[in-house]
C-alpha cells in the first residue's frame, strides 16, 4: 500500500488529523529508519498539516531520528538502576568494540547507539532495546553474544 | 452563575471562565506571559500561578476553571517567591541585551523582572542561535525567545497558517519554519504582536526607535473594507510602525500584513508634490493657483460648448467620506451633471442591485462576526482570507467553534485548506452550483422547514429545472455525491450563512451569482443578514452612500470609460482605471480621446501619466476624514503626519475649484462638511422578497482556441494598485506573476519562473509563470496589482454585471 | 538719643572702624580671581559641557543607542537616532543634545549602562548663536577628544565610574550588567 494511503487510513482512527501525527511519523520512519525532509513532507501532505507542525512534533520526541541511522538501533538505558548495575561500562565496551560513540553510527552502517532514559525494566537492569527486541540482565559477557546476532 | 472570592473580593463568573478571565474582568492583576485572549489556554509560563485555599499546589490561573466557592489569592509571599523563581529560570538563557533590543520599554519580561525581582539568574546558560536575517518583514532573534509559544499558536490556531513551530526540544528549542528556511508565510505579523519579548520584530522598524520615543495614534486601515483600527507609532512626524492593540477596534487587535506593513505607501517614491499641467506634451510643475484657474477655465469652456453632461467624474473607494461627498456636490452643483461613479460599479454595485431585486433593500452591510456560531457556512468562490483577512479569520473561528465550513472554490485557498468540505469547482461556475442547490431544495431532495410565500416561485422553478445534480456536476466539475452531500448539509442546517466577495478586481462572479445566492437563501427562509458580501475597499461602501454614482440619468462607469467619445472631460479622483479596471486598451482609448483629463491623486499613477492636469492630494494619515467600512460603520481617520509636498486634502481642492468655477459650495471646513454628511437621509428601503431567476452562462467560456480561463483577483499582501507603493509589501511581492497548475504547465511546456505569453481575444501580455498546486487544471490566476504587467488588457468589461471570466490561450516563450 | 550715641556720631567711630577693616585688607591675599586670565579648575563631578565617550578600540562612540539618557532626561533635550547597519547591527546615526535646554542634572550620565556619555569639566562654551550650542554626534565626540584628555579621564573615572563595572543595585532591582551576547561591538 502507498504510504500516503496508509497514513490517511490511520488518520480515520483519530478524531482530528493532528492526533494521527505520531503514528504517521512512525509509519514513515519505518521506511528509511529516520525522518528525512521528504518523509516529513509526505506526512504533512497526507495529513494536510503545515510542515512546521510536523517538524515541531517530530523534533520533540526522542524516538524520531533526524539523521540516517544504522541497520540496527541499540538503545541502552543508563538510568539509575541500570547505571548501578554497570550500564556505563557496557557503553564503553560497545564503544570500544565497534568504534561507536553514543549517538553515533558505525562506519559500516551496522549499528547506531542511543543512550535512552528508563525503559521500565529496572528489575532486570541493565537493559536495552535492539530495534524492537528487548534484552535484559546484560553483562559484559553476554552483550556481544546478543549483538553479534544482528548483522 | 459561579461565585468565588479573589483577594477577599466576592466575584461572579460565568461557566467556562478561568480564574484569570475572572480576575481580568474585575481588574485584578495576575502576571502572565503565554496567555492570549484569542488562544486556548496553554499553561506554559507558570507566571499566572495563584493560591487556591484547600489546594496544596499553586495553580495556573489561565488554565484552571473558576469554580463555585473558590477562595483565590493572587499576591502572597509564596506566590511572589514562585514567580521570582520562574523569572529567574527564564533569565537563565535570556540575553540581557535590552540596550539594543527594540522591545525594551514595552517588554513583558523586562517589566516582570522589574516588578518581581531578579535582574539576573543565579544559573547561567547561553544559547547561540544565529539571528535570522533573510526573511522579509519579520525579524527573528531566537536567542531572546522564552518559548512561550504565543507566536506559534497565533500562527496556527488563530491565523490557520502554521508557518512556524517550536523546533527541537530542551535548551536547543527554537521557533522556526520547519527546515529553518526563509519564512514563507502570509506576513501578517500577528506573531510580532504576540511576542512578549524581543524575539520577533518588524524589520522595517528594527533599530529605528525606542518605545519611549514614540507617540501612538489610532487610525483606520486604508486597505480593505473591514476597517481595522491601526495603532500608528509616530516619531517626529514620521510613522515608524503599526501595531494592533488587543481588544481595540472592529478587529479587536488582529491585523493582516497590509495593515501592519503597508502604511509606508505614503512615503512611496511616486508621491506627487505639486500640481502639474501638460504643456507641449510635457508635464510641468505649476502653482496651485495656476493649476486651479486652468482647470476651472477649461471645465467652464467645455461646459459652455458641449453642456455639463460632457463632463464626468470618477470618485475613489480609498478617499474619505468627506472627499467623496464634496466630489458629488462639485459635480452636481458646480458642474451640473450626474456623470459620476466609482469602481464599485464593477463589483459592489451589482451586489446591491442583486440584493435590491431579491430582498428589496437598498443596502446590505455585513456583520463581521456573523460566521461565528452558524451551523453551516458556505463560501462561494471567494478567497476572503486574502481580500478581507480579518473577516476571513472569523470563518476559521467559526470552524474552530464547530461550524461546518463548506468551501466552493477552485483554488486551494486558506479557507479551502481548513474547510470541512472543499468542493473544487470549475472557475466561474458557482452560479450553476447555487442554482443546483435551489433546484435540489425545490425538488424535495430535502424537506424545507417553512412554507414558501415569496413571489416569483413558479418562475424560479422554471428557471432552475435544468440544474439537476447530474447537470450541475457536469457544469461545475464537482462529483455528484459531493454536491448532494453539501446541498443536504447546507439546506438542513439549523442556521446558515452564505459568504462571497464580488469586487472590481474579480471576474468569476457577477450579479447572477448574487441573485442565485439570494434565491437560495430566501427559499430557505433566511433574511438578507445570511448573505454576507463585503464591499471591497476602505471606503467603497461610504463612497456609494455619498452619492458618487449616477442618481438620475447620468452616465455610469461603463458609459464614461468604455464608450469612447461619450464625455469630453473626465475628473478622476483617487482612482487608476488603467490598472484596476478591466479592458485596459479600451479605457486607454477613451482616456486619450478626451479633451481634458484631470487626475487628482496621491501618486503618479498610470492614468495620471495621460492626464492634462494632475492635482496632488494628501493621502491617508495626512488629512482628517472618515472611512465607512463594510459594516456601514463610520470611523474617524485622524491626521497624523504632515502632507507630502504641496498636496492638500481632496475635499479642499474641490471646494477651491468650485469657487473658481463661480459656484461656492458653502462647506468651508471639515466640521460643517461632516454635519452635512450626518444629515443625509438614511437609505435603506423595506424588505420585499421576490425571487429573481438567474441563469448561468459564461460570456467567454473556454473553447478550442482559448482553452484556459483566466481568473483575476487580489492576493494576500496587496490590495488594488495602492499597496504596490509600499516598500515593505514590495519586499514580499513586487513582481507580477500568473499562477498555473502543474498539469497545464506540463501541457503547455511552462517552467516555474519562466515567462509565458497569455493571449486573450483582446490583447496579450508577457508574464512570469508560477507553477502552483493551488490551481486546478484549466485555470490561470493572476493578481491585478502590478501596473507593469497590464493583465487587465486581457479582460473585458461586462456592462450587464455578469461575470466577465476571460478565456485565454498560452504561448510559452519560444 | 543717648550721650554714647552722640559721641559716636561726633567722632565718626563707625567710619573709622570701617576704614580700619578696609586698610587691614590691603595686606591680605585676594580671594577673588581675575577670571578670564585666571581659571578655576573644575572639581571632580563638575557638570560642564557634554561629550560622547570615544571607544579607543573602535574609534567610534561607545554609545549603543539604547536611548535611556533620552528617556530619563527631564528637559527632553536628548535625541538619539539609530538604524540597522549592513551586518544587521545597531548603528547610532545621530546623537543630539540641545545644550540650551539642558539643566545639567547628569541623570543621562547615571542612566547610561555603558558610561558612554560624560559631562566634561569644560564650562566656557558661551556663544552668540543657538546653532553653536546644538551638539551633534560629531561635535560631542570632538568634545571628548578636546576636553577629556588623560586628566579628564581621571576626573571622569573617579567620579562618574561606568556603572556597568562597579555599581551594585539595591537588592531586587532589575538592572543591566553589561554582558551582551553577539549583536554589536563595543
Amino acid at each position: 500500500m502507498d504510504i500516503m494511503d496508509e497514513i490517511r487510513d490511520l488518520s480515520r482512527k483519530y478524531p482530528d488529523r493532528r492526533g494521527a501525527l505520531l503514528p504517521a511519523l512512525y509509519v514513515v520512519q519505518k521506511e528509511a529508519g529516520w525522518l528525512s525532509q521528504e518523509a516529513l513532507d509526505t506526512v504533512s501532505r497526507a495529513l494536510n498539516l503545515p510542515q512546521a507542525t510536523v517538524k515541531g512534533v517530530a523534533t520533540f520526541y526522542a524516538m524520531y531520528k533526524h539523521r540516517p541511522m544504522g541497520r540496527h538501533l541499540i538503545q541502552l538505558c543508563t538510568n539509575v538502576a541500570c547505571m548501578i548495575m554497570g550500564a556505563e561500562r557496557l557503553v564503553d565496551l560497545i564503544s570500544g568494540r565497534y568504534g561507536l560513540e553514543p549517538g553515533g553510527t558505525t562506519d559500516d552502517g551496522r549499528f547506531s547507539l542511543v543512550i535512552m532514559e528508563c525503559i521500565g525494566a529496572c528489575d532486570r537492569a541493565p537493559a536495552m532495546l535492539v530495534d524492537t527486541d528487548f534484552h535484559a540482565d546484560l553483562t559484559a559477557d553476554n552483550i556481544f553474544e546478543i549483538l553479534e546476532k544482528y548483522e | 452563575m459561579i461565585e468565588l472570592t479573589i483577594n477577599g473580593r466576592k466575584l461572579q463568573a460565568r461557566k467556562g471562565m478561568t480564574i484569570l478571565d475572572v480576575a481580568r474582568e474585575n481588574n485584578i492583576y495576575i502576571p502572565h506571559l503565554c496567555w492570549d485572549r484569542r488562544l486556548k489556554p496553554y499553561g506554559g509560563c507558570r507566571l499566572c500561578l495563584v493560591e487556591v485555599e484547600g489546594q496544596r499546589k499553586l495553580m495556573a490561573s489561565c488554565s484552571s476553571p473558576a469554580e463555585n466557592g473558590m477562595v483565590v489569592h493572587t499576591d502572597t509571599p509564596a506566590l511572589r517567591k514562585a514567580r521570582k523563581t520562574v523569572l529567574e529560570l527564564l533569565l537563565v538563557h535570556h540575553p540581557l541585551d535590552c540596550p539594543i533590543c527594540d522591545k525594551a520599554g514595552e517588554c513583558s519580561l523586562q517589566d516582570l523582572a522589574y516588578k518581581y525581582g531578579p535582574s539576573q539568574s543565579r544559573f547561567y546558560g547561553e544559547r547561540k542561535h544565529d539571528p535570522e536575517a533573510t526573511s522579509p518583514l519579520i525579524d527573528r532573534n531566537p536567542n531572546r525567545c522564552i518559548l512561550c509559544g504565543r507566536c506559534v499558536r497565533v500562527c496556527w490556531e488563530h491565523q490557520g497558517v502554521g508557518a512556524i513551530n517550536l523546533i527541537g526540544r530542551g535548551f536547543k528549542t527554537k521557533v522556526s519554519p520547519a527546515f529553518e528556511e526563509t519564512l514563507d508565510c502570509e506576513f501578517c505579523g500577528q506573531c510580532i504582536d504576540a511576542c512578549p519579548v524581543g524575539a520577533l520584530g518588524a524589520k522595517p522598524y528594527k533599530y529605528r526607535a525606542r518605545a519611549w520615543f514614540l507617540e501612538s495614534r489610532d487610525s483606520i486601515c486604508p486597505y480593505c473594507a473591514v476597517g481595522c483600527t491601526l495603532t500608528l507609532d509616530v516619531r517626529e512626524g514620521r510613522i515608524l510602525r503599526v501595531r494592533g492593540v488587543d481588544g481595540k477596534g472592529v478587529n479587536r487587535g488582529d491585523l493582516c500584513g497590509k495593515g501592519r506593513f503597508g502604511f509606508d505607501f505614503i512615503y512611496g517614491d511616486s508621491r506627487l508634490t505639486s500640481p502639474l499641467i501638460r504643456t507641449d506634451g510635457e508635464l510641468k510643475e505649476v502653482s496651485w493657483e495656476e493649476a486651479l484657474h486652468y482647470v476651472a477655465g477649461r471645465l467652464k469652456a467645455i461646459k459652455e460648448e458641449h453642456g455639463p453632461d460632457a463632463i464626468g467624474a470618477i470618485g475613489s473607494p480609498r478617499t474619505t467620506l468627506e472627499d467623496n461627498y464634496m466630489l458629488a456636490r462639485f459635480m452636481r452643483e458646480a458642474v451640473g451633471t450626474d456623470n459620476l461613479d466609482t469602481s464599485a460599479r464593477l463589483g459592489y454595485a451589482w451586489v446591491l442591485k442583486g440584493v435590491e431585486e431579491t430582498y428589496g433593500i437598498r443596502l446590505n452591510p455585513v456583520r463581521l462576526d456573523s460566521p461565528v456560531g452558524k451551523d453551516a457556512v458556505l463560501v462561494i468562490e471567494s478567497d476572503i482570507t486574502s481580500t478581507h483577512p480579518i473577516f476571513g479569520l472569523k470563518f476559521l473561528e467559526a470552524k474552530l467553534n464547530g461550524s461546518r465550513l463548506l468551501v466552493v472554490e477552485p483554488r486551494k485557498t486558506k479557507l479551502a485548506r481548513h474547510a470541512s468540505a472543499w468542493l473544487r469547482i470549475r472557475p466561474g461556475t458557482s452560479t450553476a452550483f447555487l442554482n443546483g442547490l435551489v433546484r435540489y431544495a425545490l425538488a424535495g431532495g430535502v424537506h424545507l422547514k417553512k412554507e414558501i410565500t415569496t413571489e416569483g416561485l413558479e418562475e424560479l422553478q422554471e428557471s432552475v429545472k435544468d440544474y439537476t445534480p447530474q447537470r450541475v456536476s457536469e457544469m461545475t466539475g464537482i462529483a455528484e455525491d459531493d454536491f448532494t452531500e453539501a446541498a443536504r448539509e447546507f439546506i438542513t442546517a439549523e442556521s446558515r450563512l452564505l459568504a462571497m466577495t464580488v469586487s472590481a478586481a474579480e471576474n468569476q462572479k457577477g450579479i447572477e451569482t448574487v441573485r442565485a445566492a439570494a434565491n437560495l437563501l430566501m427559499l430557505l427562509g433566511e433574511g438578507p443578514e445570511a448573505l454576507q458580501i463585503p464591499a471591497d475597499y476602505s471606503n467603497t461602501y461610504g463612497a456609494w452612500l455619498m452619492g458618487v454614482r449616477p442618481l438620475g440619468k447620468g452616465r455610469d462607469l461603463y458609459g464614461m470609460l468604455y464608450s469612447p467619445g461619450a464625455v469630453r472631460a473626465l475628473y478622476v479622483m483617487g482612482e487608476d482605471p488603467l490598472v484596476t479596471m478591466p479592458d485596459a486598451d479600451r479605457i486607454e482609448e477613451a482616456l486619450k480621446g478626451l479633451d481634458l483629463l484631470i487626475v487628482q491623486d496621491i501618486r503618479m499613477s498610470e492614468t495620471a501619466k495621460l492626464a492634462d492636469v494632475i492635482l496632488p492630494a494628501a493621502s491617508w494619515a495626512e488629512k482628517e476624514g472618515t472611512f465607512m467600512n463594510a459594516e456601514g460603520l463610520p470611523q474617524p481617520v485622524p491626521k497624523v503626519v504632515a502632507a507630502t509636498g504641496d498636496s492638500i486634502a481632496d475635499w479642499m481642492i474641490l471646494r477651491n475649484l468650485a469657487r473658481l468655477m463661480g459656484h461656492d459650495l458653502g462647506s468651508m471646513d471639515l466640521e460643517t462638511l461632516q454635519d452635512e454628511i450626518s444629515g443625509l437621509p438614511p437609505e435603506t428601503g423595506t424588505q420585499r422578497w421576490r425571487f429573481a431567476p438567474s441563469d448561468w452562462r459564461l460570456k467567454e467560456g473556454p473553447d478550442a482556441e482559448y482553452p484556459v480561463v483566466l481568473v483575476t483577483g487580489n492576493i494576500m499582501q496587496h490590495s488594488g494598485a495602492l499597496s504596490v507603493m509600499s516598500k515593505s509589501l514590495s519586499h514580499v511581492l513586487s513582481d507580477a506573476f500568473v499562477q498555473i497548475s502543474p498539469e497545464d504547465a506540463a501541457k503547455f511546456g511552462v517552467e516555474d519562473g519562466g515567462f509565458i505569453r497569455i493571449v486573450s481575444r483582446r490583447d496579450s501580455v508577457f508574464i512570469k509563470a508560477r507553477v502552483s498546486d493551488e490551481i486546478p487544471e484549466g485555470m490561470l490566476f493572476v493578481p491585478v496589482h502590478f501596473a507593469h504587467a497590464r493583465v487587465n488588457a486581457l479582460t473585458f468589461a461586462s456592462p450587464d454585471g455578469t461575470a466577465h471570466l476571460t478565456a485565454v490561450r498560452l504561448e510559452p516563450k519560444a | 538719643m543717648t550721650l554714647k550715641d552722640v559721641i559716636r556720631k561726633v567722632f565718626l567711630v563707625e567710619i573709622v572702624k570701617g576704614m580700619a577693616l578696609t586698610f587691614s585688607r590691603l595686606f591680605t591675599r585676594p580671594v577673588t580671581r581675575r577670571y578670564p586670565k585666571e581659571k578655576r579648575p573644575a572639581e571632580p563631578g563638575f557638570r560642564g559641557l557634554h561629550a560622547l565617550v570615544r571607544n579607543p578600540a573602535t574609534g567610534d562612540a561607545k554609545c549603543v543607542g539604547c536611548g535611556l539618557c533620552a528617556a530619563v532626561c527631564p528637559s527632553r533635550c536628548i535625541n538619539v537616532y539609530t538604524s540597522e547597519g549592513p551586518e544587521h547591527q545597531k548603528v547610532v546615526d545621530g546623537y543630539e543634545i540641545e545644550v540650551l535646554r539642558c539643566v545639567f542634572c547628569a541623570l543621562c550620565v547615571e542612566a547610561c549602562p555603558y558610561g558612554a556619555i560624560a559631562l566634561t569639566p569644560h564650562y566656557e562654551y558661551a556663544d552668540y548663536s543657538r546653532e553653536a550650542l546644538f551638539m551633534t554626534k560629531e561635535r560631542l565626540l570632538d568634545n571628548w577628544d578636546r576636553y577629556m584628555g588623560e586628566e579628564g579621564l581621571r576626573y571622569f573615572d573617579s567620579f562618574w565610574n561606568p556603572k556597568e563595572a562597579h555599581f551594585k543595585p539595591p537588592r531586587g532591582q532589575a538592572m543591566f550588567k553589561g554582558r551582551i551576547i553577539g549583536g554589536f561591538s563595543g
